[in-house]
């Protein structure tokens, strides 16, 4: 009974998807770069093709001032993070480090923590009247140290960004064969050169790739230098283009348009020379031996001293951050001599529930998260489905078509759908809805969601597949009857990443912010402009609290916290 | 060899992963020039043993001697490092550093004795010549074949000139017809530079082959220990019977002894003479293994050779195996097979000669 498959229909869905993409993808990036060749706003008649925007942007020395302090926090972020990410992966894979299964997935904790929300907690723990200065002020006279500079912007950037260097690295050290360092070690080499010569040349290209990423994050800071640099004067490429309007004194679309494609510009390069990095990962494959685990390398008497490294790290990281923001949440006022039970209070909490677009904040944020998050992750299955075992020239296409989304910050992202919106009239009454905000955060989020779903796809094997096929069942029946059951457990990890990425979320929603359109992240930026500390506070615990559900329910599942 | 000293001696060794013990009160002894071979199925604990020999797996309780040294007691807390231990270690997957090329590879274990450059440089170079890698020095693993890569792995871990070479399933990653000529130069190889080598197999062709004496283990014992010859011609135990070679597994119930050396057996009614290899005697019911190239179909009416029993067997079926045939015959409730030259017909019943001491009663 032979028989025939329909091959055009099939590659159809296929090549729709491709399209929808590419729409998506593309159309906001290609406006946001019309509109930088234009002398005034594109909705304007009047608005003539011009470089002058170029001119003036980059003929200012503000422009370059924030671009050299980009570089200088990116290049400074990169070189304290990437060695401290890859001595934490060598110490938790390889070595007796005490506590290292239950440390593990406590350092990928800030990974999922809204920069805005750390940094929040950072300027109430050690600000100038943090808590911890004014307890250290009250002690020594004077508070050592200063949160609002360039140093400590760099410092803190560094300490935030630590674990993703860790899970390369760690994912490199653990896919290293251990017959390779047991090898050098029959051949007479002590643990150390084993460490040097072998194992850390095996992951060199997870660390170069670590690096890229960490300087790419780096450039893409928002959250952390709006809330740290700014009383500093300090400005990078992200928040240089937000204060642009205010720089200006009127919205200026054209100069926005020119600062974003300047940002892309440099992350762009940056996302393609990371994908060549990963190319090179993959040379190092070599056959693996028995899956025996390697003997962890005693670290003796430096064991309770790395354990107490990583601990700092964690207290300073984490616990410093979120313990400010608890603390700052439940007290009136806080100053020398303040007595902690007198000012003790929940008010704030209750502030918070009178305010309407704070409440109508909290709700999208939870609806956004888990709806939309279910929903972006039906898309991402649906382009992941598509671009699934498939060698065809789309293939190629897609592939290209999600690095663009890694290159463009959330910031720009939000920023170049308001314009979509606005652009395209049968989108403006979407305008102040849910929908708007749900499509930027699609795309800002799709190569993170697709890498999720792609692994989730490659763990079912492809002979499971095709015997499928060979027994009769159509590509279509394979997908739905084969496919997507066996990689359930991985699209619902996939979700629960997604929708804790969308809850940390706070860039994106900055422009597209209006009535009906709030979200934690964004309305604690715009507090922030406004010094509504209390309120930020609560928003702030109430955050953490979601993500930590969202967090703990992964951890439960037993859900990789990484792609 | 027997007179050579003992280069490695692993003894009472014991190992337990969780609850399942992989090693079980296992001693093994090499003698200087002498090749022993760990032979055994899949969780034999022949794998482990050798690790615990390099070093790279501690046992739970015994004493590895190297030498004069031991390297591992565990009554006495002694417990030196793989890396201190001079042996060379040829793995499974050959483990050949990928960032570094051949001449790097093999050269490390030198750089790690501080042996200078110039005199490092000119012993690699020799090492290369003899295991006919001549001029490959400057390539990286990726860009040799398997054979050459597992020649690089062997040359690596022989270059420093350790007193023992452990090798892991050397031959394991090598396509079938490349094994055969690996196997013979491997042989020669460590015989012509006269080193000494434990290697860890389950293939029994390439444990007899290469081996002056093998080990054969099973469920984390010492089945039986000696020469090829010995273990494949005079198997102690059922167990070493039925693994090496090919035999057919008859159980049979014994009728009565002939001699203390000799069991009169019955299979399912059919009597033959059996000879006894256990050592406790044999009870009601018994099993007997026969080595399919013992037994003879007859022709005709040819007269049996002395020493064995006629039977005749009902022919199942006759398989085609190229350069022979393989016939299954009914014997009892189970299957007798031989070999022969020219296939037989089904169903037809025909003369079955096995000898008494080619069939072995446990």
């Amino acid at each position: 009974m032979a028989r025939s498959t329909p091959t055009i229909p099939r590659d159809a869905w296929r090549q729709a998807t491709v399209a929808v993409l590419a729409t998506i993808v593309l159309g906001p990036l290609l406006l946001v770069a019309y509109q930088s060749l234009l002398n005034g706003p594109f909705f304007l008649e009047s608005s003539r093709l011009d470089l002058g925007a170029y001119r003036y942007v980059i003929g200012g020395a503000q422009f370059w001032r924030a671009f050299g302090t980009s570089l200088v926090v990116a290049t400074g972020m990169a070189g304290i993070a990437v060695p401290l990410g890859a001595t934490l992966a060598f110490l938790l894979v390889r070595t007796d480090l005490p506590g290292s299964q239950w440390i593990e997935p406590l350092a990928l904790v800030p990974i999922f923590l809204s920069p805005i929300v750390v940094a929040f907690g950072y300027v109430v723990a050690i600000g100038p009247v943090g808590f911890i200065s004014l307890a250290v002020k009250s002690w020594i006279g004077t508070v050592p140290w200063d949160l609002y500079g360039l140093p400590a912007l760099v410092a803190i950037a560094a300490l935030t960004h630590v674990p993703h260097s860790c899970l390369y690295v760690a994912t490199a050290l653990r896919s290293i064969n251990p017959e390779l360092e047991e090898a050098a070690r029959t051949a007479g080499a002590p643990p150390w050169r084993v460490a040097i010569e072998v194992s850390l040349p095996l992951a060199r290209p997870a660390i170069l790739y670590a690096a890229a990423l960490t300087f790419l994050l780096g450039f893409e800071l928002f959250g952390l230098p709006l809330v740290l640099g700014d009383s500093a004067g300090l400005l990078v490429m992200t928040t240089y283009l937000f204060k642009l309007t205010t720089l200006l004194g009127v919205p200026s679309y054209q100069m926005m348009a020119v600062v974003a494609i300047s940002i892309v510009a440099v992350t762009f390069p940056l996302v393609l020379a990371q994908r060549h990095l990963l190319g090179q990962a993959a040379r190092y494959a070599t056959i693996r031996g028995r899956g025996l685990a390697p003997r962890r390398l005693r670290l003796g008497a430096w064991r309770w001293g790395a354990f107490a490294g990583v601990v700092a790290w964690f207290a300073v990281t984490v616990a410093l951050p979120l313990g400010g923001i608890v603390l700052r949440s439940v007290v009136r006022n806080w100053g020398i001599g303040v007595d902690l039970g007198a000012v003790l209070t929940l008010d704030h909490f209750r502030a918070l529930a009178t305010y309407p677009n704070l409440v109508r904040g909290v709700i999208d944020t939870i609806a956004i998260a888990t709806i939309g998050g279910a929903a972006s992750v039906a898309l991402y299955l649906a382009i992941g489905l598509a671009q699934h075992r498939w060698t065809g020239r789309g293939a190629a296409a897609i592939d290209f078509l999600v690095l663009l989304p890694r290159a463009v910050p959330g910031l720009i992202g939000g920023l170049a759908f308001l314009w979509v919106i606005l652009f395209v009239p049968f989108l403006r009454p979407f305008r102040n809805s849910l929908g708007a905000l749900w499509l930027a955060y699609t795309s800002v989020w799709l190569a993170y969601g697709l890498r999720l779903i792609s692994t989730a796809l490659l763990q079912v094997g492809a002979e499971l597949e095709e015997s499928a096929r060979t027994t009769g069942a159509s590509a279509a029946r394979v997908t739905r009857e084969i496919t997507v059951p066996l990689a359930r457990a991985g699209i619902v990890g996939s979700w629960l990443l997604v929708l804790m990425m969308f809850v940390r979320e706070y860039s994106t929603g900055v422009y597209l912010m209006g009535p009906g359109t709030e979200v934690i992240g964004s309305l604690i930026v715009s507090l922030w402009g406004a010094g509504g500390l209390d309120l930020i506070a609560a928003l702030s615990v109430v955050n953490v609290v979601i993500v930590g559900v969202g967090l703990s329910l992964a951890l439960r599942l037993g859900v990789r916290l990484h792609a | 060899m027997p007179d050579s000293p003992v280069v490695l001696a692993a003894t009472n060794i014991r190992k337990r992963f969780g609850k399942t013990p992989v090693l079980d009160d296992v001693s093994i002894e090499v003698r200087a020039g002498e090749v022993v071979a760990l032979l055994g199925a899949s969780g034999s604990g022949k794998t482990t043993l050798l690790r615990v020999a390099g070093g790279l797996e501690r046992p739970d309780a015994g004493r590895v001697v190297l030498g004069t040294a031991t390297v591992f007691d565990n009554s006495e807390g002694i417990d030196v490092p793989a890396e201190g231990r001079n042996l060379g270690f040829v793995f499974q997957s050959y483990a050949l550093w990928p960032h570094m090329t051949v001449a790097a590879n093999v050269g490390y274990g030198l750089r790690l004795r501080r042996i200078p450059e110039v005199e490092r440089e000119a012993h690699v170079d020799r090492t290369l010549d003899r295991l006919g890698l001549t001029g490959l020095g400057g390539r990286y693993p990726h860009e040799l074949s398997g054979g050459q890569q597992q020649r690089v792995a062997l040359a690596r871990a022989l270059v420093y000139e350790p007193p023992v070479i452990l090798l892991d399933e050397p031959l394991s990653n090598l396509d079938a017809n490349l094994r055969e000529s690996a196997r013979s130069w491997l042989r020669e190889t460590i015989s012509t530079l006269g080193l000494s080598a434990v290697f860890v197999t389950h293939d029994q062709v390439e444990a007899l082959a290469i081996a002056d004496r093998v080990v054969l283990l099973h469920g984390g014992r010492v089945e039986q220990a000696g020469t090829p010859t010995e273990l494949y011609g005079a198997p102690r135990t059922l167990y070493g019977a039925t693994f090496l070679g090919s035999a057919s597994t008859i159980p049979v119930s014994v009728a009565g002894d002939r001699s203390a050396a000799q069991a009169q057996v019955s299979a399912g009614g059919t009597a033959f003479v059996a000879s006894r290899r256990a050592e406790a005697s044999l009870g009601n019911d018994a099993t007997v293994v026969i080595r399919v190239e013992c037994v003879r179909v007859l022709d005709g009416d040819a007269t049996p050779p002395p020493g064995g029993t006629v039977l005749d067997l009902v022919v199942r079926t006759s398989l085609y195996l190229g350069e022979r045939w393989e016939h299954a015959f009914t014997l009892g409730g189970a299957t007798l097979r031989a070999w022969g030259g020219s296939p037989l017909v089904a169903g037809r019943t025909y003369r079955v000669w096995v000898p008494i001491d080619g069939a072995w009663a446990f």
